[in-house]
């Protein structure tokens, strides 16, 4: 019994040398030597300490696989939302501040003006997609270039990372908006909170995504504004001339209900091009001058 | 985990699924392994050798969630265990020591004669402590291939080179030792 076993591992150390050396001679050379090596003491394992690492290996990964499981049911722990929030601090800060100004003084001309003849004239309607344009449009500042190393180095891949920047910018004005035009109905009764959200939301997400779409294929954060800012002076120019001219009444009104459907599909498929368009490469950001 | 075999690579992707408890039977299969060869390349310190793979374990389990489908496990956790051992004999000077509790263990189970066995412990020291002359990676090939059984290239991921290295250390190592073996003698 001990001869074959001494047999098979002679054998099997024999081919290994064959697989190493490739010379039959040399293997045979060389087989009192690996003889050696494989023969060398094997100390005695003890069961007791055996049986207890395997307790505390086991313990211990329980232990984690049940705090990645309460960690997972969090929704705040999900990681769209880690995401977006991870955007946060790369976002240019003054995107905010303005944003949040230049929707409040939309709020309070509304309030001063009082105007409530038709939701679609009211200040605040006609300032808050533009709001929202000017700030995704400038959602790529100068200082936020080095943002796109540290994207390079993460999981998520350009395009999301550049769509989850769009959300958190996006969300943050409709989240605002619809504050304001809680607090206008609160303060003016003839103004009501939902139809005043219906009327301008669409043409937000219109005017965000051409900005968006135009600032990323143009690289130039001011081309999104321009264009964006020209649909938007049309508009205002339909609703304020007079009428019978031709060229204002062959514009859309995208404040009006039959347009929203409209303006919708179009942000839709301007975002998807914006997406497409910046990581098609896998680019960088554009770096504005 | 009761349709064998199963391998260690499936068991691993298990524990990474939250199957905790298949850690028992990596635990099984390596512990007595790893603890041979973290105490053959420790020149036969044997707690230290157990220190070292229950470290080993602890970090692979740590690890666990970076480990790749389907790189072989086997070499994943010496590669751990390798490192470990490299840390510590580059920073404390080890010497072969043998117990005297496991040379009385060892002289006792087996049938043989004692004095069979005093010559051959004798043998098995004076290799140890041969080998422990050769360079660090030379040696760590040598007992990966010839004590552990790891191929070529599970070696070769062990010590994160080409698998013609492996084979070149290999080589050399034998060379090296047989002739450190024939001028002892």
């Amino acid at each position: 019994m001990t001869r074959k076993r001494d047999d098979e591992e002679t054998n099997w150390l024999l081919d290994r040398l064959l697989e190493d050396t490739e010379h039959p001679h040399l293997a045979d050379h060389m087989l009192g030597t690996a003889k050696a090596i494989r023969d060398l003491p094997r100390p005695p394992i003890n069961p007791a300490k055996k049986a207890s690492l395997t307790m505390r290996l086991i313990q211990e990964r329980r232990a984690k696989v049940a705090q990645s499981r309460r960690r997972n049911l969090n929704p705040l722990n999900a990681w769209p939302v880690l995401l977006i929030l991870a955007q946060i601090r790369v976002v240019e800060r003054g995107i905010w501040a303005a944003s949040a100004l230049a929707l409040a003084v939309g709020a309070a001309l509304t309030v001063i003006l009082d105007r409530a003849a038709s939701l679609g004239t009211l200040p605040f309607a006609l300032l808050a997609p533009l709001v929202a344009a000017f700030g995704i449009a400038f959602l790529y500042a100068p200082d936020s270039d080095s943002a796109s190393e540290i994207e390079r180095g993460t999981a998520a891949s350009f395009r999301l990372i550049w769509l989850a920047r769009l959300a958190l910018v996006f969300g943050f004005d409709l989240i605002l908006g619809v504050a304001a035009s809680f607090a206008l109905s609160l303060i003016s009764p003839q103004i009501a909170a939902w139809p005043l959200v219906a009327t301008w939301l669409a043409p937000m997400a219109l005017l965000s995504a051409l900005a968006f779409a135009i600032s990323v294929w143009r690289g130039d954060s001011l081309a999104g504004v321009f264009v964006s800012l020209m649909v938007w002076v049309g508009q205002v120019a339909r609703l304020t001339i007079p009428k019978g001219l031709a060229l204002t009444s062959a514009l859309p009104d995208w404040l009006a209900v039959e347009t929203r459907l409209w303006a919708v599909g179009i942000a839709l498929a301007l975002i998807v091009f914006g997406v497409w368009f910046v990581g098609r490469d896998n680019a960088p950001a554009p770096v504005m001058d | 985990m009761d349709n064998a075999p199963v391998t260690d690579e499936q068991i691993a992707l298990s524990v990474q699924q939250g199957n905790s408890e298949a850690l028992a039977h990596l635990v099984e299969r390596h512990y007595g392994s790893l603890v041979g060869y973290l105490y053959r390349m420790l020149n036969g310190n044997r707690l230290l050798a157990e220190d070292l793979a229950q470290e080993t374990f602890l970090r692979a389990l740590r690890a666990i969630d970076r480990y790749h489908y389907p790189r072989s496990f086997k070499a994943w956790l010496y590669a751990i265990a390798t490192n470990l051992a490299r840390s510590h004999y580059d920073r404390a000077e080890t010497r072969y020591v043998m117990a005297g509790d496991e040379t009385l263990e060892r002289l006792t189970d087996d049938g043989e004669g004692i004095e069979d066995n005093l010559i051959q412990q004798a043998d098995q020291n004076r290799v140890a402590g041969l080998l422990a002359e050769l360079p660090d990676q030379q040696r760590e090939a040598l007992i990966l291939r010839y004590a552990q059984g790891l191929s070529i290239a599970e070696i070769a991921s062990v010590q994160n080179v080409p698998a013609g290295t492996v084979k070149s250390r290999v080589w050399l190592g034998l060379a090296r030792l047989k002739t450190l073996m024939d001028s002892a003698r």
